[in-house]
């Protein structure tokens, strides 16, 4: 070929590569470099989202290393890096993931993290009594993240009814927001569309992230007055589900995994998607969904292992090569993206000091 | 005025005077040809309508006519054949690969434009920096010091190691 291609033409070519491959040619040419960085190649990367590829981020007990494996077909990367400096150890809790960011806590701190490009935002510390079970959303109007935690309340050590609301990027800090629906349980809860839900004694408490309403979401008839303890929220499909992991009296390994999906949240109509087996395809009895991948339901158990479960088959294929690495604590999907992390002013500050 | 509707036939001739007649529902999947007829007053009441493309040569734009030939034809497009299709069809040697891109984007063909593009990206997305710079001819124009910045800050892209197939 005698003469380089136009930047459109690039522009199109780029916008079908995978995020690292674009970090990667940045330095390709001053050219490449200002095509990659130009805000209108986010949005046409957005398109090669869906070309099947699963992003999982995991935090191994040593030293806080993030690792994120990319599975493209049969195809896996690994991007391995220790965030905070070799020196630093601990356990990060809870990790949560939203249009290409990951939020976690770590010394007490909310950290947000983008784990295609590495980019990492400590969030203002807050002081109030925090309980297990933030949540993490995204507001596609306004193209802004927002950290949501349930606060304990001072006498009854009970969680609700307040939240505590964080946008990232904005310099007001922490808010408080009284809410008056009722407790939420101690449980991760999921964003979906612009909207966190938390399990709570027999319905969902749901937070709106663009106008920050409070409401409710029904759950299954069958669990209506009596929604069991150890219920859990996911994903799957675009779709909120609920999973029960029922177990028979006879045996314990002899357990049964009904994942409950909402078809039509305005109608609140829950079907019974998926009967999962785990005892009759090889899988341990406390797996739990984490998302749907090429077909499969992927499930991981304790943080460390992670299975693939084919619903038309009804067999089950594990990801081996987690057993090669330390275990982990905590498993994350997470979508590819090359968003950055919004910065707050301590944040802006800290980069012009650098420069 | 002649709408894509109204012309039967479009005649598109390469650079090196090679002509492909279309049918008129196919020169559609061109945007390029759907505003030259457009625009186009001088265009005769048979319904033909003549168009150059100078810098495409015959041989890509034979390729050209056959995509779009296969993805007008309704009955023929169905989802996966169609994507069977497409991939054979653009399992071709890079030079044709690059003048085919050049010629989607010419005549503003988006089926066409995605498909190719996204056969280079899968062509070019393990490669390295310095790969990239010698496959399509471009001069390093960042000096040393430079490079190793920006690599210093996206060091996370270079860390990926490719695991061997797992299931």
């Amino acid at each position: 070929m005698d003469s380089v291609f136009p930047g459109e033409i690039i522009l199109e070519i780029l916008s079908w590569l995978p995020a690292n491959s674009l970090l990667r040619f940045k330095c390709v040419s001053k050219l490449w470099h200002s095509l990659i960085c130009d805000p209108h190649l986010r949005e046409l990367h957005h398109r090669s989202r869906g070309l099947h590829s699963l992003n999982i981020a995991m935090f191994h007990w040593s030293g806080l290393t993030l690792r994120s494996y990319k599975l493209v077909g049969d195809d896996i990367t690994c991007l391995g890096r220790n965030m905070f400096g070799e020196d630093q150890v601990g356990y990060a809790s809870q990790i949560m993931s939203c249009e290409g960011l990951i939020c976690f806590v770590w010394d007490r701190t909310f950290h947000v993290c983008n784990p295609t490009t590495g980019e990492l935002e400590r969030l203002p510390r807050t002081y109030a009594l925090g309980a297990p079970g933030f949540g993490f959303g995204y507001d596609p109007t306004r193209k802004e993240y927002k950290v949501v935690r349930p606060i304990l309340c001072s006498y009854f050590d009970k969680i609700g009814p307040r939240f505590e609301v964080i946008t990232l990027g904005s310099d007001s800090g922490w808010r408080t927001i009284e809410q008056s629906i009722g407790l939420v349980r101690a449980v991760r809860p999921v964003a979906l569309n612009g909207v966190i839900y938390w399990i709570s004694r027999s319905k969902l408490v749901t937070f709106n992230v663009s106008d920050e309403s409070i409401g409710t979401t029904e759950v299954p008839c069958i669990f209506k007055g009596n929604l069991p303890d150890k219920v859990i929220l996911v994903v799957l499909d675009g779709k909120l589900c609920m999973v029960n992991n029922v177990y028979h009296d006879d045996r314990r390994n002899n357990n049964e995994l009904h994942i409950w999906m909402l078809k039509d949240r305005t109608g609140g109509l829950w079907t019974k998607e998926y009967c999962i087996e785990p005892h009759r395809c090889g899988m341990p009895c406390e797996v739990t969904p984490v998302c749907m991948w090429s077909e499969k339901i992927v499930l991981q158990h304790k943080g460390y292992r992670l299975f693939f479960y084919d619903p038309e088959t009804r067999t089950s294929s594990e990801f081996q090569r987690f057993w090669n690495h330390l275990p982990s604590q905590l498993i994350s999907n997470y979508m590819e993206s090359l968003v950055t992390v919004p910065k707050t002013k301590q944040g802006r500050k800290r980069d012009l000091n650098i420069s | 005025m002649a709408s894509p509707s109204h012309t039967r036939t479009v005649t598109l001739k390469s650079c090196d005077d090679v002509e492909f007649v279309l049918d008129g529902s196919v020169a559609t999947l061109s945007q390029t040809l759907v505003s030259a007829m457009a625009e186009d007053s001088s265009s005769s009441d048979d319904g033909t309508f003549t168009w150059c493309v100078s810098n495409i040569t015959g041989e890509v734009l034979a390729k050209v006519v056959e995509f779009c030939n296969k993805h007008a034809d309704i009955s023929s497009s169905r989802g996966e054949d169609l994507k069977e299709w497409d991939k054979a069809f653009i399992s071709v040697e890079l030079d044709l690969l690059y003048d085919l891109i050049l010629a989607a984007d010419n005549l503003n063909i988006e089926s066409l434009l995605d498909l190719t593009a996204q056969r280079v990206a899968d062509e070019i997305k393990g490669k390295m920096p310095h790969e990239i710079r010698m496959l399509f001819n471009i001069e390093k124009d960042f000096t040393d010091e430079e490079e190793r910045e920006i690599r210093r800050e996206h060091a996370w892209a270079y860390g990926g190691e490719s695991l061997k197939s797992f299931l």
